[in-house]
């Protein structure tokens, strides 16, 4: 899974989508920053991403995307919307994939962020450091020779 | 238990083993000691012109199966016969049966056993008794012998006498083969591709015990046609052949290709009453899956089955759910036409049954004769009780099963993930059968998870009145709450039903 990172200073959940979907159509992921944006809150509709601690892992799910990305937006703006614990959103991971097809490595990174001082860690890491800290995450199950 | 059978069962558990196995091991499952398993093996090579079995110290023993052809050194005609009275007066009677209605030279039939005159004169009485339960006659005089009745008499006493031979007390084709006497192997190849052409229509195995019967049958049918005679009744069907015909189309239509197949082997034209035999095996198989659509469930069937899960309902604490009814109703369709056609199956599992579910397995008995009394049928044998009480058995064990929570998200690969983790670490106990997309959420799959409650981070329906419980990626402190207590709701129904 290809990482990126995206570092923004938008305000507001949809405007900050609108600014990645902006990006991820140039980059040929999505066709257009419309369409990203009505996929991505269609998926929010049906139940929330939230996952606490400033954390959010909304999903862009395509047939047929190949490979999968993650992009992680750190949010630097002074104001962010709340979580669903209360707590500010400080982190988006924003995942594009193909439901069709098994994303290891990306359901590796929910199971780590199960950790609430996985999620913590993650949340402070400086952006220089973030691909890095997520690829981490994503192979750690490897690394510890479990599944 | 005879040596024969014993030292077949050390030979056929070797074969499972696939590789070495400690003499200690086999003693144990064989309930003998070390030294006999030592003493049996040295046996076993001793009547082959090849060692089957090799000891290794260190290892223990192994079946070597490039010898498992190995030629049985031919039998010393000492006197000495390997087969007990018992068996010997079966495996005669075996012969006279194939060929009723012809006479067979004495001689001839107690050659293989180097048995004295006053011997044979008593085995033939024993012969004369065994015929005698089956509305049979065994006709003698001073050099052959000879049994007359009526054909069903016949196959019915061949079945008796294949039991008493334990050759139903087998779970595998070859195992049945290999006790079988008379059979060569173009018959075995020939009976193996019609019970393959069977599994080819229903789509599907044939299960034990069905699969021994249906092998039986057809090995009964060689031997009689091949051997004797009968005369073939002028045959008319009944409204109620043709009704269960017509309702069993597909089986029918196989049953008759089953039977041109036996014309043209045997070179011979069987009568229309084996056709209607064969059909009756073919109904009387539980077919599993999309092959049990080929049965239409009749009426008595349920009706049946609900006599007999009340009757067991007051003596135990016990109700079976729609599924396991359905399952058992598949059970009892077949049993009943076993019951009507007189096909016996053995239940090799039936001492170990009667171990494990001693209790149930009376109650079950109890209650199926009830039924069958009731419903003006024959007694229910011990081994049909317990191919049910297994049934039953397995709704005591599904009773105390964990409960089971099916996880789903939009992708089953985002938040249901995460999900998975924290519900193994606030319920440890609970069991996690999938973790599912929304597109995976079918009704089909459902009935293969079989979830008390499916959890899941957005909003479906519920199928199959399976509750679902809407939570959020935190499972925080209300999630948690709200599953516990529809868990707990959950368990006072079942405990209410």
């Amino acid at each position: 899974m290809k990482i990126d990172v995206y570092p923004t200073t938008t305000i507001g959940f949809r405007p900050t989508l609108t600014a990645v979907g902006t990006w991820l159509a140039k980059q040929k992921v999505a066709p257009n920053s419309q369409q990203f944006m009505e996929t991505v809150l269609t998926r929010e509709q049906a139940g929330s991403t939230s996952i606490g601690g400033g954390l959010m892992v909304p999903h862009y799910m395509q047939p047929g995307l190949s490979p999968a990305r993650l992009v992680a937006v750190p949010i630097h703006a002074a104001e962010s919307w709340p979580g669903l614990d209360g707590q500010p959103i400080r982190l988006l991971l924003i995942t594009c994939f193909d439901p069709d097809q098994p994303q290891p490595a990306f359901q590796a990174l929910l199971r780590g962020l199960a950790s609430p001082t996985a999620a913590a860690k993650l949340v402070r890491q400086p952006d220089a450091g973030l691909a890095q800290a997520l690829a981490n995450l994503m192979t750690m199950e490897e690394n510890n020779g479990t599944n | 238990m005879q040596m024969r059978e014993r030292t077949k069962e050390l030979l056929t558990l070797l074969a499972r083993a696939g590789g070495y196995v400690t003499a200690e091991e086999l003693a144990t499952q064989l309930g003998v000691s070390s030294k006999t398993v030592y003493r049996w093996i040295e046996r076993i090579n001793d009547a082959h012109t090849e060692p089957l079995i090799v000891t290794s110290r260190g290892k223990g023993v192994k079946l070597l199966s490039e010898n498992a052809a190995a030629p049985v050194k031919p039998a010393e005609p000492n006197g000495h016969s390997e087969f007990s009275p018992l068996q010997r007066q079966n495996k005669v009677l075996l012969s006279l049966l194939f060929k009723a209605p012809y006479y067979v030279q004495r001689e001839t039939l107690f050659a293989p056993y180097y048995v004295s005159d006053s011997v044979i004169q008593s085995d033939l009485t024993v012969i004369g008794n065994l015929l005698a339960a089956d509305t049979l006659r065994l006709i003698r005089d001073h050099t052959q012998v000879a049994v007359s009745g009526k054909e069903e008499n016949i196959r019915r006493a061949i079945n008796h006498t294949l039991e008493r031979l334990n050759l139903f007390s087998v779970t595998s084709i070859s195992e049945f083969s290999a006790g079988a006497a008379g059979m060569d192997k173009f018959d075995q190849a020939f009976i193996v591709g019609e019970i393959n052409r069977v599994e080819r229509t229903i789509d599907g195995d044939i299960p034990y015990p069905y699969n021994i019967n249906l092998f039986s049958h057809m090995y009964t049918l060689i031997m009689r046609a091949r051997n004797g005679h009968w005369d073939a009744e002028d045959y008319q069907m009944t409204p109620v052949d043709v009704q269960t015909a017509r309702d069993n189309a597909v089986l029918y239509e196989l049953a008759k290709v089953i039977i041109g197949d036996f014309d043209r082997y045997l070179v011979t034209q069987l009568p229309l009453t084996e056709e209607l035999n064969i059909f009756q095996y073919l109904l009387s198989i539980q077919l599993g899956g999309d092959a049990s659509q080929l049965l239409p469930m009749a009426p008595e069937v349920s009706a049946f089955t609900k006599y007999v899960t009340a009757a067991v309902a007051r003596q135990i604490d016990l109700e079976l759910d729609a599924a396991s009814l359905t399952d058992l109703e598949r059970h009892i369709q077949p049993m009943l036409n076993r019951l009507r056609n007189d096909i016996t199956v053995k239940n090799v599992w039936l001492a170990e049954i009667r171990r494990q579910y001693g209790d149930l397995f009376n109650v079950i008995a109890a209650a199926l004769n009830a039924a069958a009394e009731h419903f003006h049928l024959h007694a229910i044998s011990a081994d049909e009780a317990g191919f049910v009480t297994l049934y039953f058995a397995r709704c005591l064990e599904e009773q105390d099963r964990p409960q089971r929570v099916v996880i789903m998200c939009t992708s089953g690969q985002g938040t249901s993930e995460l999900l998975r983790v924290k519900v193994n670490k606030y319920f440890p106990d609970l069991v996690v059968p999938a973790v599912i997309s929304t597109t995976q959420y079918t009704a089909a799959n459902m009935a293969t998870w079989r979830p008390d409650v499916v959890l899941s981070t957005v909003r479906v329906q519920p199928i199959d009145h399976v509750p679902v419980l809407l939570v959020s990626a935190l499972f925080g402190d209300l999630d948690r709450a709200n599953l516990h207590h529809l868990l707990a709701e959950h368990v006072e129904a079942s405990d209410e039903n």
